[in-house]
């Protein structure tokens, strides 16, 4: 999992340049990162049907591979709450 | 990569998990002898360090470099009434120590554990990390 965040950048593409034409930078990293949690649930759950099978190998590489995607998942749902948050923070504003 | 952290105590325990292996097969091989007359060696695993270098960061995996024989001398046991036995009544049994096999035992166990503990500090850490978003 890689993240490379830089919210300076972010900022000033997102209010320059209009959502439509190019897709935001935390949009896109988002999307990036939801796919590779994905991935890592994925393969988490074929280590499990394999743990079930009896056909693991390698427990502690199991171990691991689930600790990975309970660990991402639980990031990437922090993100998500956060920038909820942010978003309902925004909406709560007196105009 | 956060994983990184996590990736090193897990090749310790595979190490130790293998030194255990090793261990307990000296252990059940202690009176082996094949029909050839030929005795169990026993057998010890050769750990080695592997550099895993992360933005600058040197750390070291533990990686099973190979599985050596013992050279020692095999054990003399007198028994004349042993089909095996040689001219001179005695018999060649390994060169196996149970004790000490059980001494590597208990060392391998506490060292995965040692590792296992590394491991489960790590993922705290991160999962503390994690928890700063939350609040």
């Amino acid at each position: 999992m890689k993240i490379e965040f830089n919210p300076l950048n972010l900022f000033g593409k997102g209010l320059a340049t209009g959502r439509k034409e190019e897709k935001s930078g935390f949009e896109e990293l988002f999307v990036g990162f939801l796919k590779e949690v994905n991935d890592d649930q994925l393969k988490a759950r074929e280590v499990e049907r394999k743990l079930a099978k009896g056909e693991v190998k390698n427990l502690e590489e199991a171990v691991l591979t689930i600790e990975k995607a309970d660990l991402s998942l639980r990031l990437l749902v922090e993100i998500r709450n956060k920038a909820l948050e942010s978003y309902q923070e925004i909406m709560r504003m007196q105009v | 990569m956060i994983f990184k952290g996590l990736e090193i105590p897990l090749t310790g325990m595979l190490a130790e998990r293998i030194r255990m292996d090793v261990a307990a097969s000296n252990l059940a091989n202690a009176n082996s002898v094949d029909d050839g007359g030929k005795p169990y060696r026993r057998r010890i695993p050769i750990f080695e360090a592997v550099l895993d270098e992360v933005n600058g960061v040197k750390t070291y995996r533990v990686k099973i470099k190979k599985i050596v024989e013992d050279p020692s001398p095999f054990k003399m046991k007198y028994d004349p009434s042993n089909p095996l036995a040689n001219s001179k009544g005695y018999v060649v049994l390994p060169n196996v120590d149970p004790l000490r096999e059980m001494v590597d035992m208990i060392s391998a166990m506490r060292s995965y554990e040692a590792n296992l503990t590394a491991f489960n500090t790590r993922k705290n850490m991160i999962l503390s990390t994690i928890d700063v978003l939350k609040a």
